[in-house]
């Protein structure tokens, strides 16, 4: 027995020192906040934090851009640039504001503009941000504090483009990626434990405002029922993507739209999806408002379309075909009687991180389909086993199937959405219709009022097509702390910015 | 002495040469990083020129080569999703896990021998039924539920603990509570079948009837004797902790090789997972050496050889 | 369990003696201890549920009434499909349960059937012929618990189909090496034994030192460490499903019911409950049978099993 006690206390000796070296930062102190996120970032370079991950830390916050789209009205507005104006069809200049720092310390200025505009598409250094341009965009500097912004195509929305660029400091690498973001935001990174969290404190030098918060750490929580809580525990202040059951009653909740769009994409070059009548029937046999109001618990609303109204591109008043099982019943007899192969079975491809909930839905509209008469399989997926059936080429050599997909879209253009979907070379889209190809060309470089409709025309055709078939607008929920106040806007889901948290009354 | 550990050493690192070569072909069937780190819409040239610089577009063979190349110089490769080298990102997990495992393992031993030996000592008795039962149920909890349940309790509701995450003591509790879940139970229900036994065996039966105390015969005696079993499967749980925590990286963020290893899985983080199966492999292998050793210490028939 | 097993060669004596009374008695031993009576009758009953009841109930469960979304259970106002509730596609938590314990059997009692055979046959052959064997069938064992798991679920997920079958050969992998080395520990010990150098002294096999003389004694030990992995194989699979990597629907087993309400665990406590007890009561009614399967497989142990000392007295005369 003796022996038995002496390795028993020498094992507790051992646990409490590691204890006492393990002790981290215990309460957050009142200048500084935590946030819950469920997803760490997968890169911290300026040009990939395109994704949600990666923008949620980054965007303005540690990084800037030149413009910034306004999140009520997607009106382009000045950041990082005083004003802009257009040269000619493919040239723009970008004046620089002035007295503005990196947090290293570097002056902005033309040079550092065109260095980070021209890092970003570089080709080879494959940032997330670079397959946002579709057509090639250059920068010069033009004078020190005046770049000259050239696209090999006309862009007529360059100034909202340009806002997916943010800049980073020249001292970067231009030919790597790099780990260490140094940009103009209002924060800049200061510690990172790479799988445990990432640390921002307030930059001294910055241009704006000061922030009310001289820190903000970020955790990372996979569990939604930890991220709420460690909100009601007092341990984070803001938590993302919290479960409508989670919020229930909670005061302190608030719900956004993510701009992103639930719909599925028909496989429409095999049959029986082939046949429009059988895609309407599909569409018919979705019953959007029980989805949206039951299951989803409001956390959506039903939509015909692919883009919001943030986007020129949205039809107002569009209407697609209303839900109604005999509809689609008889659609499917028609089908059937003209030779169209209608019991195929379809394999729904369901990916079940587009959103909390998507596999519940992913079952109901399975069933839905059948209750219409289809005969569809499940097919779950995660994102890299989906990737093989969303995107070309792989994407045009899969059986029949109904693709379950998301789409964000918050630049306020279409350019951004359709052409991606509804072209025959859309990298996304297995349509092939020349009409359709031939208008969006049109719609890429028309301008103003003119490129509103073209895009509006095209999505008609599409939608009448029914190319894609649009389920539900999502929407998503953040829980707050008492120590602090606010308000989530339609851009929340992608860039938080820490500047517009502030001291709770 | 010498000559065991030079064997079980060799032999080890050729099975270890087998787990390398398993491990770098099955991550590889589970897809292409590419679908991950580059944008849906990502075109045909930025594809190439991703697997380009991480290696990808060559055949598979010739990665292999390549790896193995590498492996012999201890470097792994850089991790896709954690910008550092891989061998950093899964060292600097290491420590995490083999404290945890070892308080976890050693707490479990702790509870699990004595409730054990007590429920055999007295079987079918009301203190027996009692453990058998609360040493069966805590083995077939679930644990994520567990530790969901206990979040939603205990931080929540109470108030008492830390929801996740390391840093205080106090973080340290469910943690290591979830990850004790089974083998306590487990090792429980092994001690007290292994306990019962030996217990039943001629020569115990003989000193009984002789007139030695039960206490003393089960502990001095019985339980020496008893030891393979549980020894065994204290083993296999140790070595489990190890390559796992993977449910408490999960809910509680818990830092660790699990959550390193489980994160790189989800990513496609190729050289991650290299280098934390190879780790991992190394701590299996001394364990297994230290279970062996164990073994021949507890029981002089066995030699080691 | 047979017959031959009680006849350990190490006590060969008593183990004649005993047959007797095993042959009429082992029936009559379960009557008299009720707990491992309930634990057989319980077992029993779920798995008659899961094979006869399953077939009709796999309609019903995969009917979704998405106005019973979370209809709260111990109400017959539905009928009595939804007394235990209904979960999240106001599916029938009844019916799920009952398709569940199919597959839930299904999954657990092939992975550890597997498992079992092929771990204790290479336990057995290592531990016996020792040396180069012994070192190279045991560093397979190494290379088992190495790879983890989440790694060979997600890599047959994604190149074979997610189905019962790849599920229940990822598990058995997974859970091989403790079979191994629970057969491998006791036969290390056994070989040295007087019985087994008798064996050898009149001219056995090694394979039939094995079969007859090592295997019927470290059957007791593996089958007690197979019956606790039943529920064991049941979490794993859950613990899968948590992940991400588990059953996909339609399949659903216990586990995965599980996993799916845990997002619900505020809400509707029914979701993960009742499934979760599914697993526990499994697990408690085949430990304690084989419990009490193996003391009364042991004619030492035997003893243990009829409380009254008196009687017990009586039975080992």
């Amino acid at each position: 027995m003796k022996r038995s006690t002496r390795i028993f206390v020498g094992m507790v000796v051992g646990a409490q020192a590691a204890f006492a070296f393990a002790t981290a930062p215990a309460l957050a102190a009142d200048d500084s906040i935590v946030l819950a996120l469920p997803t760490e970032p997968t890169s911290l370079d300026v040009c990939d934090d395109s994704t949600h991950a990666n923008s949620r830390v980054l965007r303005g916050n540690v990084v800037e851009s030149l413009t910034r789209l306004d999140p009520q009205t997607g009106a382009v507005q000045p950041l990082l640039a005083t004003q802009w104006s257009q040269i000619d069809a493919n040239n723009w200049r970008f004046t620089i504001r002035p007295g503005v720092k990196f947090h290293d310390g570097t002056p902005l200025d033309a040079k550092a503009v065109a260095f980070g505009i021209n890092r970003a598409m570089d080709p080879k250094l494959v940032c997330q941000t670079y397959s946002l341009f579709t057509t090639k965009t250059t920068a010069s500097v033009e004078s020190d504090m005046v770049v000259k912004i050239t696209t090999a195509a006309p862009d007529p929305i360059l100034p909202a483009h340009i806002a997916n660029i943010d800049l980073p400091s020249p001292a970067t690498p231009a030919d790597a990626k790099s780990a260490k973001p140094i940009g103009t935001g209002p924060y800049e990174l200061a510690a990172r434990d790479i799988g445990q969290s990432i640390t921002l404190k307030a930059f001294a030098g910055y241009w704006g405002k000061t922030p009310d918060f001289a820190q903000a750490t970020y955790v990372w929580r996979a569990e939604p029922t930890v991220r709420a809580g460690m909100v009601k525990a007092g341990e984070a202040d803001i938590a993302l993507d919290i479960p409508y059951d989670q919020t229930k009653g909670l005061s302190n909740a608030q719900q956004y739209s993510t701009n992103s769009v639930f719909y599925l994409r028909p496989m429409l070059q095999k049959p029986p999806l082939n046949d429009l009548r059988v895609r309407q029937a599909v569409a018919a046999a979705i019953d959007k408002q029980t989805l949206t109001e039951v299951l989803m618990d409001h956390s959506g609303s039903p939509t015909d379309q692919l883009v919001t109204p943030l986007i020129n591109g949205n039809i107002p008043n569009y209407a697609g075909i209303p839900f109604d099982t005999d509809k689609a019943k008889s659609l499917l007899a028609a089908a059937k009687a003209d030779g169209v192969p209608v019991d195929t079975p379809i394999t729904l491809v369901a990916r079940s991180d587009l959103f909390s909930g998507a596999s519940e839905v992913d079952q109901a509209i399975q069933q839905m389909l059948e209750d219409a008469g289809f005969k569809v399989v499940l097919k779950p997926v995660d994102s890299v086993a989906w990737s093989a059936w969303a995107r070309k080429p792989d994407s045009l050599t899969q059986p029949v199937n109904l693709l379950t997909s998301a789409h964000a879209n918050m630049s306020g253009d279409a350019s951004l959405s359709f052409p991606n979907f509804f072209t025959s070379k859309g990298r996304l889209g297995v349509a092939n219709d020349k009409e359709l190809d031939s208008q969006l060309a049109a719609a890429a470089v028309a301008g103003g009022d003119a490129r509103t409709q073209a895009y509006r025309g095209a999505a008609k055709r599409a939608y009448d097509q029914e190319i894609v078939i649009p389920i539900a607008v999502l929407d998503s929920r953040l829980l707050t702390s008492a120590k602090v106040s606010y308000q989530a806007n339609g851009f929340t889901d992608m860039e938080l910015h820490l500047a517009d948290v502030r001291h709770a009354q | 002495m010498i000559k065991f550990l030079s064997f079980r050493l060799t032999t080890s690192l050729i099975a270890l040469v087998g787990v390398m070569i398993i491990v770098f072909f099955l991550a590889r069937l589970t897809g292409s990083p590419a679908s991950l780190y580059l944008p849906v819409d990502a075109t045909d040239a930025m594809i190439r020129a991703f697997n380009q610089q991480n290696g990808l577009d060559q055949p598979i063979l010739v990665q292999f080569v390549h790896f193995v190349g590498n492996v012999f110089r201890l470097d792994f490769g850089q991790s896709l999703s954690q910008q550092r080298p891989a061998s950093e990102a899964v060292l600097s997990a290491m420590p995490q896990t083999l404290l945890i495992a070892a308080i976890a393992m050693g707490l479990t031993l702790l509870l699990s021998i004595p409730l054990g030996t007590f429920a055999a000592l007295k079987p079918n008795s009301p203190l027996d039924r009692a453990i058998t039962f609360f040493s069966l149920v805590t083995s077939s909890i679930p644990e994520f539920w567990f530790a969901l349940v206990c979040v939603l309790v205990f931080s929540v509701n109470l108030g008492l603990l830390p929801t996740s995450g390391q840093g205080s003591l106090a973080s340290w509790v469910l943690p290591v509570a979830t990850l004790m879940l089974h083998p306590l139970g487990v090792l429980t229900q092994v001690v007290r079948g292994a306990m019962l036994e030996t217990i039943n065996a001629g020569y115990v039966q003989n000193a009984r009837a002789r007139g030695y105390s039960w206490q003393r015969l089960a502990f001095r005696h019985a339980l020496r004797n008893a030891s393979l079993p549980i020894i065994t499967v204290a083993g296999d749980r140790a070595g489990g902790m190890l390559n796992g925590a993977v449910i408490v990286s999960a809910v509680f963020a818990w830092p660790g090789i699990g959550q390193v290893l489980v994160a790189a899985v989800y990513n496609r983080d190729f050289a991650v997972i290299q280098a934390g199966v190879f780790v991992v492999g190394i701590a299996v292998i001394l364990l297994n050496i230290l279970v062996d050793l164990i073994y021949a210490a507890a029981d002089p028939r066995i030699r080691i050889s | 369990m047979t017959i031959t097993q009680t006849l350990a060669p190490a006590r060969p004596t008593l183990g004649i003696r005993l047959k007797s009374t095993f042959s009429t008695g082992r029936l009559g031993l379960l009557m008299h201890s009720p707990l491992a009576l309930a634990s057989a009758l319980t077992l029993f009953v779920l798995v008659l549920v899961a094979t006869i009841g399953a077939p009709f109930a796999q309609d019903v469960a995969n009917m979704q009434n998405l106005r019973l979304r979370f209809f709260p259970p111990f109400s017959l106002s539905h009928g009595w499909l939804y007394v235990l509730g209904a979960d999240a596609l106001g599916r029938s938590m009844l019916a799920q349960l009952v398709v569940g314990a199919r597959t839930s059997f299904i999954v657990a009692g092939a992975a550890v059937g597997l498992a079992t055979i092929v771990g204790t046959a290479i336990g057995l052959v290592s531990g016996f012929l020792g040396g180069w064997v012994d070192a190279a069938l045991m560093r397979i064992s190494d290379i088992i618990v190495t790879v983890p798991s989440l790694l060979l679920a997600l890599a047959v997920l994604f190149v074979l189909e997610p189905s019962v079958i790849n599920l229940v050969m990822v598990l058995a992998i997974g859970r091989l090496p403790i079979y191994l080395r629970v057969s491998r520990a006791q036969t290390l010990e056994l070989r040295e034994r007087v019985f087994v150098e008798a064996s050898r002294a009149i001219g056995a096999s090694d394979f039939s030192i094995i079969w007859r003389d090592i295997r019927p004694l470290v059957m007791p030990t593996v089958l007690t460490v197979a019956m606790l992995e039943l529920a064991m194989v049941m979490l794993a699979a859950a613990g899968l499903s948590f992940l991400g990597v588990g059953l996909q629907r339609p399949d659903v087993d216990w586990g995965t019911i599980v996993s799916e309400g845990r997002e619900y665990l505020t809400r509707a406590w029914w979701a993960t409950v009742f499934p979760g007890m599914a697993i526990v009561i499994t697990a408690l009614a085949a430990n304690l049978l084989s419990n009490w399967l193996r003391a009364s497989g042991d004619p030492l142990q035997a003893t243990a099993l009829v409380a009254a000392p008196s009687r017990d007295e009586d039975a080992r005369k």
